[in-house]
């Protein structure tokens, strides 16, 4: 027994070998499953399903007599399950998901069925990759599509019959019917029900299903409508619908009667057929003409040639069309029908361009404006065909403004015509605006129109025109760092930065100072330099060139000059009037005018003040401007010069009238107690000696020299004007030098005020006259000094109020008498400015000290020494008295006489 | 009684007019200095005769001058014999004396009128100064004020126009009162118009006493 069972050891051993050697090496040829008999061998049996990794349960059974009915009936197996190895199966495969096989199996249905060969829908659905083949044909039992028709004939049996409408949950009907016929003809009638309405299980149909409402049914049927119309087979407008949610497919495409673009645009034609006819136009309720016409082929030709008429004119269909429609007005009507665009073209993908969406909210606007209506293109055809110039200008032709944060506005329109006539004639709108394509549109914020044409000139001009280009020129280098090219040059028309040659200087100047240009001073203060050439033209400098008054400016050169301020600046222009008027100038220099800007007075005036910049006048020859220009100023003086009969003279225009200048003085204005104002008057009254001379005389001669003692001695103003007298009384030094408070104060280190207070030692603002003589004998003892008299006015202003001659003073007792209406003024005169007065009691010159101190001013009667005429009382007593008391003493000494006598 | 030939016609007419021209200056030029107190009249009409009565006052001093320079009287009559100073200085002493006492006891005068004597030392003294001192400048400072401007060089070599007017002002003053005691004293003749009679008839009529 023992060697028996070794000996069956050892057989079974070997024949074991024998087994695993052969299967080693006839493995190739050996399978379970030669045939799709062998795999339905096994495929066939019901059997447990298999478990995938995921979960799902997949079912291996094959139905042996369907598959060979199917078209791939003949086919084997491994045919389609590439990826099965007979030699190794069934050891077990790996499957993640049913669908993930279902593709991977589907990819060998290509094999057979090239993707070119397949309707685009299908190529739409492979690409997708969201379905395999075997989602809509099966795996195994494929159906020819004749097929399918024949499956819905099922459905229809109940759903051709019109019946009571289903009522859903929320209260709607829903009809359940489906015309048969029209189904049929539609583009869907070859697919039959069930692929739409993959909810209805066919064999547990008619029972009743929950449906909410018809909106969400169709939402949920919707969804199937993308498996065979995927996402990336559709247009982006089509997306932007679905994406939306606010529209499914339904909506626009109907239901069971889906039609076909041929029919569609049968229907068009439909409406072209009478639109496509040249006819009268209607005519609106306005009385505007509405051309109903309609080109045909042109209309072919656009995007909207696809969905047709309705899709915009929608409430038009046959049922009511050709009924006249009531149109108010040919605007009302577009402005109703592209409201419709954004149906299709929702405002916020209209948006993605900011321009875009700048536009579509301008209520100005509306859609055909831009994109025509019956012609439009498609706009990517559009903007790949059209040139960029014209991209840009689509939009830019419009009058665009562009709203900056500093509330200025920007004008976006741009004039192509100005670019064609410009230095960049030929360019291209991104030539310059070279961040902008037909793609690409940033968006800048500007704070304000400043920091626009800053930055533009920095990144868009000085790209070309770099800095070394502009160094060529200092001056233009130097105004392109803080002034924008655009601001001279222009944005669009750019001049030409050379002018041509042999151009004037005047015009070579000009292209720059015509344009607004600014230089700032050191203190910040900014002075225009844009030059008006009219005024130029216009003035009396209108034949000069520029270069005549500025020199050193020329077509060649250009220095740059800094300024503390505009002050400075002007205080320098008045050189440029030197150049020429070196008399008006010096004048002008000594005057009063020119003393007070000196002091920094801002009103006062200097050259250009009144003879302005450019427009230089001559003023002389105009007496309204040269008066209106003193007046200006001086109103309250020309106020007095109003009531005189000067102004009367003026005023009636007779000729020779005289104005401020006439007697003042055009340049050389003085304060009016150092003009000689005198002569002014002679010079027009130059008889006024032979005049007065009539009657101003002393018997027995008829002398001028006595008209010259009274001229010296008072001011015409004082009989010829009406106001106050003064007899007026100033300090000057003994050779008759008028001495100023300044000089006064240096002679004798007393300072300004310390003189006031010594003139005027009690503070009453009147200084008696014994306050006088004590200062003049203070004064004395350090200079040698006198009073100057003469009659004049009290207010220096009434000197304008010049009266009639009838009415002029010619009574002598006027002045000659010794209790003239005169009173008393020291008039100091200050090195600028005007005079000092200080009220001075006016019989100081009645004193006896004014004898020494005034020796000078002699007003018979007015000024007459008091002390004298008690002299005169007490010689004429003494003389009386000597007289009496001689008589007296001889009356007493008769006897005496007497007795003498009688001795004798 | 003896008649002495005292007074020639052209100095009878050279003294009234100047007599006439004094009074009616001084009187006019109380006026212009007084206008505001005195009503004589007008401040121009007081200028317009001042001014006249000037001027026939500088012709009437011509007469007067050229009489006594060319007769070569001034020298005896006028001028004072400063070359026998003390003579001359007791004669004015006596002649003061007789009117400030001898007058009163009745002693004669010391002086006796001839042509070529006309004058006591004290008349001398008196009238040489005025005739060579105070009328001239009278007349200077009244023509300088007649016309400042034509005469300014003038005013100005007197120092100023209110010096000017001083002098003309003290010696209007000087006249005034001296006018008096010349009228008093042309009363002191052997009657009380004797002088004032010889003023006009040329004759002085010399009371001789035995």
């Amino acid at each position: 027994m023992k060697l028996n069972n070794k000996l069956f050891y050892i057989f079974a051993g070997c024949l074991f070998l024998l087994i695993f050697v052969s299967f080693y090496l006839f493995s190739d040829n050996i399978t379970f499953a030669k045939s799709e008999n062998s795999c339905l061998r096994c495929h066939s049996v019901k059997r447990l399903p298999k478990v995938l990794s995921n979960g799902e349960k997949m079912d291996l059974y094959v139905d042996r007599e369907k598959f060979s009915n199917s078209v791939h009936g003949d086919f084997s197996c491994t045919d389609c399950h590439i990826d099965i190895d007979t030699s190794t199966h069934p050891r077990p495969i790996k499957i993640e998901s049913k669908l993930a096989y279902a593709k991977e199996v589907s990819q060998n249905c290509v094999n057979c069925h090239m993707e070119d060969s397949l309707s685009p829908i299908h190529q739409g659905i492979l690409k997708e990759g969201k379905l395999s083949c075997a989602e809509c044909h099966g795996s195994h039992y494929i159906t020819p599509v004749s097929q399918l028709k024949e499956k819905s004939e099922k459905c229809l049996r109940c759903h051709s019959v019109k019946r009571l409408p289903k009522v859903l949950s929320n209260g709607e009907k829903m009809d359940l019917y489906v015309d048969r016929e029209k189904f049929s003809n539609s583009v869907h009638g070859k697919l039959g029900c069930l692929f739409c309405h993959k909810d209805i299980d066919p064999l547990a149909h008619p029972k009743p299903v929950i449906i909410e409402s018809k909106r969400a049914y169709g939402n949920k049927i919707f969804k199937n409508c993308l498996n065979c119309h995927p996402l990336n087979s559709i247009s982006p407008i089509h997306k932007d619908f679905l994406k939306e949610d606010r529209m499914v497919c339904l909506g626009c495409h109907g239901n069971h009667y889906i039609k076909s673009k041929a029919q569609w645009s049968k229907e068009t034609n439909k409406c072209l057929r009478c639109h496509s006819v040249k006819r009268l136009p209607k005519v609106l309720s306005n009385g505007e003409k509405m051309d109903l016409y309609v080109d045909k082929e042109k209309f072919k030709k656009t995007v909207h040639t696809d969905v047709g008429c309705w899709a915009c004119h929608q409430g038009i269909n046959f049922s009511n069309h050709p009924r006249p429609l009531f149109i108010e007005s040919k605007r009302k009507f577009t402005e109703k029908v592209t409201s419709g665009c954004f149906r299709c073209h929702p405002k916020n993908v209209l948006s993605v361009h900011p321009g875009h969406a700048k536009i579509i909210n301008i209520s100005t606007f509306v859609c055909v404006d831009c994109h025509g209506y019956h012609k439009n293109q498609s706009v990517k055809a559009w903007k790949k065909k059209v040139s960029t110039n014209e991209y840009c200008m689509s939009c830019h032709k419009f009058n665009i403004v562009k709203k900056l944060p500093s509330k200025e506005k920007l004008s976006m329109k741009v004039d192509l015509s100005q670019i064609e006539h410009s230095v960049h004639a030929g360019f291209s709108c991104t030539d310059c605006h070279m961040d902008f394509s037909k793609d690409e549109h940033p968006v800048y914020k500007f704070k304000n129109r400043k920091e626009y044409t800053v930055n533009f000139s920095r990144n868009i001009c000085q790209t070309c025109h770099t800095d070394e280009e502009l160094k060529e020129n200092p001056v233009h280098y130097s105004i392109s760092k803080t002034a924008s090219c655009v601001e001279c040059h222009g944005a669009h028309n750019v001049k030409p930065a050379k002018l041509p040659a042999g151009v004037s200087e005047k015009e070579y100047c000009m292209s720059c100072h015509s344009g607004a240009l600014t230089k700032k001073m050191e203190n910040g203060e900014k002075l225009s330099l844009k030059v008006d050439e009219s005024q130029i033209l216009h003035s009396v400098h209108g034949k000069l060139k520029c270069s005549d008054c500025h020199k050193g400016y020329s077509t060649k050169s250009h220095p740059i000059r800094s300024f503390k301020s505009i002050s400075e600046y002007r205080s320098k222009a008045q050189e440029v009037c030197r150049n020429c008027h070196a008399k008006e100038v010096s004048e002008y220099n000594s005057s009063i005018h020119k003393a007070l800007v000196s002091k920094g007075y801002p009103e006062a005036p200097d050259c250009l003040s009144c003879h302005g910049y450019h427009g230089v006048s001559r003023i002389s020859t105009d007496d309204i401007a040269r008066y209106n220009l003193c007046s200006s100023c001086h109103s309250k003086e020309s106020d007095s010069f109003k009531e005189s009969i000067h102004y009367k003279a003026f005023e009636e225009g007779k000729e020779g009238a005289p104005v401020c200048s006439s007697c003042h003085g055009a340049h050389k204005v003085l304060p009016t107690s150092v003009a000689n104002l005198k002569d002014s008057c002679i010079s027009c009254h130059s008889e006024a000696k032979s005049y007065h001379n009539k009657w101003l005389y002393n018997p027995p001669f008829k002398l001028e020299s006595f008209v010259d003692v009274h001229f010296n001695g008072s001011s015409c103003s004082a009989c010829h004007a009406s106001g106050e007298k003064a007899v007026i009384l100033t300090l000057a030094t003994s050779e008759s030098k008028v001495l100023t408070l300044e000089e006064l104060s240096k002679l004798t280190n007393w300072d300004i005020e310390e003189i006031r207070a010594k003139l005027d030692v009690n503070g009453d603002n009147l200084v008696q006259k014994e306050e006088l003589w004590e200062f003049l004998g203070d004064l004395k003892g350090l200079v040698k000094v006198e009073l100057k008299g003469r009659l004049d006015m009290v207010n220096k202003n009434d000197a304008h109020k010049i009266i009639s001659k009838k009415k002029a003073i010619k009574d002598c007792a006027f002045c000659h008498d010794p209790k003239a209406q005169f009173v008393g003024r020291l008039e100091i005169n200050k090195e600028e400015g005007k005079a000092e007065r200080i009220s001075v009691e006016r019989s100081a010159v009645n004193s006896a000290y004014a004898i020494p101190n005034i020796k000078d001013f002699y007003v018979l009667g007015l000024t007459k020494i008091d002390v004298l005429d008690t002299l005169f009382v007490i010689a004429l007593i003494a003389g009386i008295g000597v007289v009496a008391g001689h008589i007296f003493l001889r009356i007493v000494t008769i006897p005496v006489r007497r007795k003498k006598k009688e001795g004798q | 009684m003896k008649r002495v030939y005292l007074h020639p016609i052209p100095v009878r007419i050279w003294h009234w007019i100047n007599a006439i021209c004094f009074i009616i200056l001084i009187i006019t030029g109380l006026q212009i200095r007084l206008g505001d107190k005195l009503g004589l009249m007008s401040f121009q009409t007081a200028v317009k005769i001042h001014s006249w009565l000037g001027f026939v006052l500088i012709a009437n001093y011509f007469i007067w001058f050229i009489y006594y320079f060319a007769t070569l009287k001034f020298f005896k009559i006028y001028l004072p014999p400063f070359w026998r100073p003390i003579e001359f200085t007791k004669k004015a002493l006596r002649q003061a004396k007789y009117y400030g006492y001898g007058i009163m006891v009745g002693d004669k005068n010391p002086h006796h009128p001839t042509p070529d004597n006309k004058f006591n030392p004290l008349q001398q003294v008196a009238y040489f100064l005025i005739m060579i001192v105070c009328i001239p400048l009278q007349l200077i400072t009244g023509l300088i004020l007649w016309d400042p401007v034509k005469f300014q060089f003038l005013g100005n070599l007197l120092g100023g126009i209110q010096i000017v007017s001083l002098i003309h002002v003290g010696l209007w003053i000087f006249f005034a009162a001296f006018i008096i005691v010349h009228f008093y004293l042309a009363t002191l003749g052997h009657t009380v118009l004797a002088h004032i009679i010889a003023m006009f008839t040329g004759y002085e009529e010399e009371h001789e006493e035995h």
